[in-house]
């Protein structure tokens, strides 16, 4: 057989799983027009504005583009993250925590640090990543060591985070003069601006780049191979020597790790302060990038333009008063759901599998 | 500090505490027997709230609330089936999936019908009755076991139920033999498929129950998020008490009762409120490193 | 049955136009080495699978068995060799299961149950405790449960896979006799096996089966042993190899006592010792399930469950992990490439890296190009077409396991351990694998081949070490004077030689 031919039997089949994800986005997108419609219905409101405002909304202008860049920010952090550790078979739920956490650090060592230091943001980005990663540490030794299920305990771990930091921002690092907030981040402290009109900051270059090294990570490192090796087949992983053992743990580690950095380069880039009150959500949102790239770093930046347009989209139409935004989460379960199924698209087969 | 924990009104608020968790811990049991893991029990309660808060509203029963709640829970469940049965997700997906959908859809519903997103006391929930027992609700400090919610004593039936369920009925029998060895089951012609899936819809009554407890009892009205990961304590508790029915519910309620120390003690003990909120949690994520080591060494000495 | 013949999705042909046929009252062997079809056929008699073609007629009517509910309509039960039962259950409530007797009310009558268990295990003198936990029982009673479990669904005809497969001999000895019984009481047995002593001293009539053909049915008293093991074991192709003399060097790998525990108290390695040495290629023959499979897991460090002491160059293993092991010079050739060979998700180039992904590293980065480089040179050394970036899963059994051994050679390994490396293999490639490892041992490895085929034992070994029950049976030293029989007759246990004692 030639050379061609593979080629051609190769590009073919490339192009027939493209068109499996792009139908099953269509089928979801479908679905999402039927909710939005049902939606419309029940609320009375105008139906034709609504689709207009949700599917266009987001490139209406330089703004809303903007808004859809932002909130691609925690997406492109978030579902790197959880590519890396699904990738080794681990369902550590601690990239919602972690990204939480690593805003906060972030916000409360900024200022604490003498302004002439140099390369105070990167410092920040740095120190968060170590703490998340140090945390992220105890479900995947509570699995290692014990076979604790990492799910629940890193769920639990993200609840005790989360009230832990909200002591921390009460009591102790709280800008007095104010409420529930960190203080004011001076220029200095944060990473600059590229268009600040519309609030699109370098972080988005720094989320970027942290999925092109998360790529590189799984692809070309003997780590990230490991832990291929490991999610894909633990038995020949062991058999030809791989240290899989510690792929399940280092994993999930740098997991946390890029969700730590990826919450203080958020809160670096596009905010002033550290005000959150509730966890935001964007840990399970990277969950649902990771499925739709296929657990492919690479793939993460469009999976997660994906995920923010619509998002921006249901923003806009809860703005213009018709359906509320939690809309998207229904879209995004319906999303998971037919992304994940095996009779629908079995490009992701055993991407996102763990034994039932 | 001793006189508050072992005062009446730490019992009754423990139990309070307590109840959603015990639900949940039930529903984690009987799909765990069927050998699914069923994680969506946090968005089904979810769910069913906020289904018995707004139709007892609207309807002025508490009996209908109390049925549609149930039947939420059940829907809930069916997706999860339909989704892991049918087309084939991952359960453990799934679950995630529908747990997301749960929070978008319960903000959704509530704006849809009262134009609000974050709780529903515009319309507050009819509330289901307490039953008083006489005599033995005259009892100091334990008598206040006998003055409880009817779903505290739907709780209790529930166990019992639940335990003679899977002890003494055919069905028992299916459920735990497709758990234990589907294949097995299936070689003697038990139809495992539809097994998991009557065991879910149990899952979703039990999601019905503490759902319904969550927003027609313990507080007046459904508020977004107000699960605050009682489901997975529930799914927590189900793992320590190792399946056993009353075991489950024995340790629901010691989570309930920490739960309610971490608010309740604040009265009493100078810590903030925050780090005592992560009290449940703590002691959930102890738990478990306690109970998977012992059992780790259990089975390490029986290989000897 | 009649021509049945039983093609999978995946190509395999297990069954190739068998023929088979039961009297009532009469205990049927279906005897063959692992793999030549005998458990598929009785699995398309017992419902749980269809075939591809041919027919199958009960009683003298054509029946359709489509279910194992079907088959026991027909009174067609089957014990399978890995048990059915739910250890977690009663032995009653395993006996009933999916059958449970129920009062009016539709709970459980367990007291019936038990009644009813008693009443069997009497009637067919099978003594089993109706309340225990199957768990607990040792092997022997579980599969009087699993008997039982069939007959209490009115069995005529009872398929019983390997039975004796986990027994010891005394309980071998009790179940023949409760078979014997129930042969008096006109019950039709099949018994699938490849143990002769268990055909020669229990059956009525014997069918042999080889590579997924019949080699034909036989009274047992107009056969002899050897026979039956012809039939059994022989090769149809000879792949006659020029291999030239082996030069035997140091010795590379010590096992000494190697003790390995099994269930119900029989070791499945039973005190065994070899040396494997440079240059030679030791075979660990016999049938599988012998051993062999607890050696190889020993000798790379994958178990640590044995006692007795393994030496590799010189040092003991006893604490070392897979990955030293490996970085000592042994390669390991998987007895299964799907399950602990390949990554089926990844693609060539891949599964071609993984033993030595970590040592080419630099910084951590995989030199993906110039291990491509290398890749493109092994896959043409290895005739495997196709290109490194396709996925694994893409090419044939063959191709596949020649990757594998592409990968496990590369870099001349001082000791490869090749575990049924032929398996599934079409026959070029077996040839040309089996080049391969006369190569690396002239380049001075010492080779230790795990092998059930006869043939490529032959054609391969130096030397020959016949494993039967955990024991090495027989040693032989002189490959070229030795028969096929010879070998037969040993791999199945009805000779022995004198092992020769250990080097010091």
């Amino acid at each position: 057989m030639n050379r061609k031919l593979m080629d051609g039997i190769r590009r073919r089949r490339l192009w027939r799983s493209l068109l499996r994800t792009g139908m099953t986005g269509a089928a979801a997108l479908l679905i999402a027009m039927g909710i939005l419609a049902l939606s419309c219905a029940a609320t009375g409101y105008d139906a034709a504005g609504t689709f207009r405002q949700f599917f266009l909304g987001p490139v209406e202008s330089p703004y809303e583009i903007g808004e859809v860049l932002l909130e691609c920010v925690p997406l492109l952090f978030t579902g790197t993250a959880v590519c890396i550790m699904n990738r080794c078979g681990q369902f550590n739920m601690f990239v919602e925590g972690g990204f939480f956490l690593g805003a906060f650090v972030a916000g409360v060592l900024a200022p604490m640090l003498p302004a002439g230091m140099p390369m105070i943001p990167v410092l920040c980005l740095l120190a968060a990543a170590l703490i998340c990663g140090a945390l992220g540490y105890i479900p995947a030794k509570m699995k290692a060591s014990l076979g604790v299920d990492e799910f629940v305990s890193s769920l639990m771990l993200n609840y005790i985070v989360f009230w832990v930091v909200m002591y921390l921002l009460h009591e102790v690092f709280g800008d007095p003069d104010t409420v529930n907030k960190t203080r004011y981040l001076e220029d200095y402290m944060k990473l600059p601006f590229l268009d600040e009109s519309i609030r699109l900051s370098g972080n988005l270059l720094i989320a970027v780049g942290a999925c092109l090294l998360g790529g590189l990570f799984l692809f070309r490192t003997k780590w990230g191979y490991t832990i291929r090796m490991t999610g894909d087949n633990p038995r020949f992983a062991g058999y030809s020597g791989l240290r899989s053992g510690q792929a399940v743990v280092y994993s999930q580690i740098i997991g946390a790790m890029t969700a730590g950095f990826g919450g203080a380069a958020f809160l670096l880039g596009s905010y002033y302060r550290f005000e959150w009150t509730a966890l935001p959500n964007y840990g399970f949102d990277g969950f649902v990038v990771a499925i739709i790239a296929g657990n492919n770093p690479f793939y993460v930046p469009f999976a997660a333009l994906f995920l923010s347009y619509l998002r921006v989209g249901a923003l806009q139409t809860a703005r213009m008063g018709s359906v509320p935004n939690e809309l998207i989460y229904v879209i995004q379960a319906v999303m998971i759901i037919l992304f994940g199924a095996k009779t629908f698209g079995d490009m992701l087969k055993r991407r996102g599998g763990k034994k039932v | 500090m001793m006189r508050f924990v072992f005062s009446q009104q730490f019992l009754a608020s423990s139990i309070s505490y307590a109840l959603p968790i015990a639900f949940a811990a039930l529903a984690a049991l009987i799909s765990k027997k069927a050998g699914i893991v069923s994680i969506n029990i946090e968005g089904a309660m979810s769910v069913s709230a906020l289904t018995g808060a707004l139709v007892s509203s609207f309807s002025g029963s508490w009996v209908l609330g109390l049925a549609c709640a149930v039947l939420a829970g059940v829907m809930m469940s069916m997706l999860l089936a339909f989704s892991a049965l049918k087309l084939g997700t991952d359960s453990f997906l799934s679950g995630i999936a529908l747990n997301t959908l749960a929070s978008g859809a319960c903000v959704l519903i509530m704006y849809i019908v009262l134009g609000v997103k974050g709780d529903t006391s515009a319309a507050p929930s009819a509330m289901l009755p307490s039953i008083r027992i006489p005599v033995l609700s005259e009892i100091p400090i334990l008598g206040v076991l006998f003055e409880q919610n009817i779903l505290f004593y739907a709780a209790l039936l529930s166990l019992g139920a639940v335990t003679f369920l899977l002890g003494r009925t055919k069905l028992g029998v299916d459920i735990r033999a497709t758990g234990f060895h589907a294949e097995a089951a299936e070689s003697v012609g038990i139809k495992t498929g539809r097994v998991k899936t009557a065991a879910l819809v149990f899952c979703g009554v039990f999601c019905g129950l503490g759902g319904a407890y969550l927003s027609m009892a313990s507080l007046g009205y459904f508020s977004a998020g107000m699960v605050s990961g009682r489901g997975f304590i529930g799914i927590a508790a189900e793992a320590m008490g190792m399946g056993i029915p009353w075991l489950c519910m024995a340790f629901s309620f010691l989570f309930g009762a920490v739960d309610y120390f971490a608010v309740g003690s604040q009265t009493v003990l100078s810590a903030p409120y925050e780090l005592l909120n992560t009290l449940p949690y703590v002691m959930t994520m102890a738990a478990l490193a306690i109970y998977a080591a012992a059992a780790k060494n259990r089975a390490g000495r029986q290989k000897e | 049955m009649r021509n049945i013949t039983m093609r999978y999705a995946n190509g395999v042909l297990a069954n190739d136009h068998v023929n088979f046929s039961l009297e009532e009252g009469e205990i049927h062997a279906i005897a063959g080495e692992n793999g030549a079809g005998k458990s598929t056929v009785m699995k398309i008699l017992c419902g749980a699978q269809s075939p591809t073609s041919g027919e199958i007629r009960f009683c003298g009517e054509p029946v359709q068995i489509s279910s194992p509910k079907a088959a026991a309509a027909l009174g067609i039960g089957m014990v399978y060799q890995h048990f059915m039962l739910v250890n977690e259950f009663p032995v009653y409530q395993n006996i009933f299961l999916g059958a449970e007797l129920c009062d009016k009310r539709g709970v459980l009558d367990k007291k019936r149950m038990i009644q009813k268990t008693r009443e069997l295990s009497e009637k067919y003198d099978m003594a089993v405790d109706p309340e225990a936990l199957c768990g607990a029982l040792p092997v022997g009673v579980a599969q009087k449960v699993e008997i039982l479990k069939a007959l209490a669904r009115g069995s005529r005809l009872l398929i019983l896979d390997e039975p004796t497969a986990v027994l010891t001999p005394q309980e071998t000895e009790q179940l023949f006799a409760q078979l014997r019984k129930m042969r008096g009481d006109k019950c039709s047995i099949v018994i699938i096996t490849h143990k002769l002593k268990e055909i020669t001293a229990l059956c009525d009539r014997v069918t042999i089966m080889r590579q997924g053909k019949d080699m034909g049915t036989y009274r047992v008293s107009d056969v002899t042993e050897e026979d039956i093991s012809r039939l059994m074991v022989g090769s149809d192709v000879s792949l006659t190899l020029d291999k030239p003399a082996a030069r035997p060097g140091e010795v590379l790998v010590r096992v000494k006592d190697l003790t390995v525990p099994g269930a119900g108290g029989k070791n499945r390695v039973d005190h065994v010792s070899f040396q494997a040495r440079q240059g030679e290629i030791l075979c660990l023959a016999g049938v599988e399930g012998n051993g062999q499979q607890q050696v190889v897991e020993c000798l790379t460090a994958i178990s640590k469950r044995y006692s007795g002491e393994i030496q590799v160059m010189g040092r003991d293993i006893r604490q070392a992990r897979t990955w030293d092991v490996r970085a000592m010079g042994v390669s390991h050739i998987p007895e299964d490439r799907m399950a602990m060979g390949t990554d089926q998700d990844a693609s060539i180039l891949e599964n071609l890296i993984a033993v030595c992904a970590e040592k080419e590293s630099r910084l951590g980065l995989v030199p993906y190009a110039a291990l491509a480089r290398r890749g493109e040179r092994q896959m043409q050394a290895y005739a495997v077409k196709g290109s490194l970036r396709d996925s694994i899963s893409s090419l044939s059994g063959g191709n596949m396991q020649k990757v594998v051994i592409a990968r496990e050679l590369e870099g001349d390994p001082a000791v490869v351990v090749a575990d049924q490396p032929t398996r599934g293999v079409d026959v070029g490639a077996i040839a040309f694998i089996h080049r391969q490892l006369v190569r690396i041992r002239d380049q001075g490895s010492a080779v230790i081949l795990v092998s059930a085929d006869m043939a490529e034992v032959f054609n391969l070994a130096d030397r020959i070490l016949v494993f039967h029950e955990g024991e090495i049976a027989a040693e032989i030293t002189d490959v070229k004077r030795a028969t096929e029989e010879q070998l037969g007759r040993y791999m199945l246990g009805v000779e022995r030689s004198e092992v020769s004692a250990i080097e010091p």
